[in-house]
């Protein structure tokens, strides 16, 4: 058996000797009596423990004295503790993680081993173990330290995503530009000097000629404030979140329900109005352009530290974040505010879409 | 340009663009109304009305130095201290908070139009005179956006096309004997359309059009 070999190491020096090398030991260890008091311990278990003087220990139940709770602090009874178990098992016990009660009632990580030995009728236990603080420590490190540099990809990640967002909404606002207000002022200024010329050779005709133009001119205008609501809505601006929110409903091709708990005319920093108004205008415009829905409901509600929103429709569902899509863009957004977004969109719907900021914006790196 | 008649509408026009301000003074001078002051931003306007005792001013909303909402503080500004000087709001953009802000702030003599209106000529001419009198005038876009919210069970389809004609010139501002010449109809039916309309709605009859405006646009918005 097991123990014997220990104690044939015992006899093999003599009792003074096997003192001083316990003593010098790095690892800690003490004895515990086959009645589950503490009989002895070493200097480095002591050290461990907080006892300064080990005779502090010797004589106090075991169990009770350095073993009586858990991590959580709720209480560890004698009778599950694996460790003195071994006196009945006569089997060592190896535990890779455990926490032992110091003198001062903190806990202390370690790992430990618990062997039987002969004490008189029965048998004592011999418990080896480790401070396993410093390697706790270098592990939640590492393991921060990988949390980081996955974070600091995705907001890499994130970053080039919103850049190419961004880039792409250029593109599509010079094309629409182009496309749309500069062809029509074009085409105005071309009926003018047809104006000019009907003037002077068919006086009659000029006024058709420059009600086309105004038309045109109507037209144009009509393109250009669109395109400027969408670049920055000035009622954002000027009047807040509800409001440009409101307007948003009134604009839309399927009916809105509002359901807007805001506090009073309270202005939020304009970061945050800008970030849930364009969430809700991208959800939004998921909603008529693939919804399918008959309707739609936005909540949004304030609180001191948060603003959360919600966008339900009772369409066909089956919305995801996908790469390159809008809710892709809305996602990143509110990742850069510091907020969380969720979309729940089974297929066959309803597809609600979830979303919270802080109101004080954390700085990150 | 002629001298204009004793009588003539005096304006006072206040716009940081002096492209718009030229523009609107040469159409306003057209229709035979006299522009007192050209001014770019608040302190100028402010100024000049307390200068000029003008018949109405003519404000744009976003001025110097925030371009948010400083037309709009002028106008109540105005308006409490100036009750005989009507104030005309000309935005770029329909907001409908701004437009309830100006109204509730007042009994008439108030108006907020659409920028891009302003070049129909005759409808904009209109709407100078009827603020100048203590009237009301209202963007007909802006009425337009407020009809055109969708809604699943719209109380609006209850109305007749003539109906809905009605709903909207009261709410830009019409009298009933406005909307009688709009529509080629004599006063006596406008009353009839306007007594089936707010009942079906039901709206509070109000014979004081400035507070029937109030009352109907906080009707489309809420609906």
């Amino acid at each position: 058996m097991a123990m014997q070999s220990n104690s044939t190491i015992a006899v093999a020096v003599d009792s003074e000797t096997l003192l001083r090398v316990i003593a010098t030991a790095a690892d800690a260890l003490y004895v515990v009596d086959r009645e589950g008091f503490v009989r002895f311990l070493n200097p480095a278990a002591a050290g461990i423990l907080g006892y300064v003087d080990p005779a502090d220990l010797v004589g106090r139940p075991s169990h009770t004295t350095i073993h009586y709770k858990h991590a959580d602090g709720s209480a560890f009874p004698v009778e599950d503790c694996p460790m003195l178990r071994v006196r009945t098992t006569g089997e060592t016990l190896h535990v890779e993680e455990d926490w032992f009660v110091r003198r001062d009632g903190s806990l202390v990580p370690v790992a430990y081993s618990s062997a039987p030995f002969p004490d008189g009728d029965g048998w004592g236990t011999v418990i080896t173990f480790r401070d396993l603080t410093e390697r706790r420590r270098l592990d939640e490190a590492a393991r921060r330290e990988a949390l980081e540099r996955a974070h600091a990809e995705e907001v890499r990640r994130s970053r080039r995503r919103i850049a190419e967002a961004s880039d792409a909404a250029r593109k599509r606002i010079e094309r629409n530009i182009h496309d749309g207000a500069q062809q029509r002022l074009i085409a105005v200024s071309l009926r003018l000097e047809e104006a000019r010329a009907a003037a002077r050779d068919d006086p009659d005709s000029t006024t058709a000629v420059i009600d086309s133009a105004r038309r045109q001119l109507r037209l144009a205008l009509e393109e250009l404030r669109e395109l400027a609501r969408g670049i920055h809505p000035t009622v954002l601006t000027t009047r807040g979140l509800g409001p440009a929110v409101r307007s948003m409903a009134r604009r839309s091709s399927v009916p809105v329900d509002l359901d807007l708990r805001l506090q009073g005319d309270r202005r939020l920093p304009l970061a945050v109005e800008a970030c849930a108004y364009f969430v809700i205008a991208e959800a939004l415009t998921n909603v008529q352009r693939h919804a399918r829905a008959s309707q739609v409901t936005i909540r949004l509600e304030e609180s001191a530290e948060s603003v959360s929103f919600s966008i339900v429709d009772d369409g066909v569902g089956g919305a995801s974040i996908g790469p390159g899509s809008g809710l892709s863009g809305a996602r990143d957004r509110v990742d850069a505010a510091g907020g969380t977004l969720v979309v729940d969109s089974p297929t066959a719907g309803p597809t609600v879409i979830t979303a919270s900021l802080p109101i004080a914006v954390p700085v990150t790196g | 340009m002629e001298p204009s008649a004793p009588n003539a509408l005096r304006v006072v026009l206040a716009d940081d663009s002096a492209l718009i301000r030229e523009g609107v003074a040469r159409l306003l001078g057209a229709a035979g109304m006299e522009v007192v002051a050209e001014t770019h931003d608040t302190v100028g306007l402010l100024a000049a009305v307390q200068r000029e005792h003008p018949d109405v001013a003519i404000v744009d909303i976003r001025m110097p130095p925030t371009f948010a909402l400083e037309g709009l503080e002028a106008a109540h500004r105005i308006r409490a201290n100036q009750p005989s000087t009507a104030v005309l709001l000309l935005s770029t953009y329909v907001v409908v908070e701004d437009a309830m802000d100006l109204l509730s702030s007042s009994s008439g003599g108030v108006g907020y139009l659409l920028k891009d209106n302003v070049s129909n000529a005759d409808e904009f001419v209109a709407a100078v005179r009827r603020v100048a009198a203590g009237g009301t005038a209202i963007d007909s876009s802006l009425v337009t956006e407020l009809f055109s919210r969708q809604r699943r069970l719209d109380p609006l389809a209850q109305l007749t096309p003539r109906e809905r004609d009605v709903l909207a010139l009261m709410a830009q501002g019409r009298s009933n004997a406005g909307i009688a010449g709009e529509l080629w109809v004599t006063e006596g039916s406008v009353e009839k359309y306007v007594k089936s309309v707010l009942g079906k709605l039901g709206i509070e009859p109000d014979h004081h059009d400035h507070r029937r405006v109030l009352a109907v646009l906080t009707y489309l918005e809420n609906r």
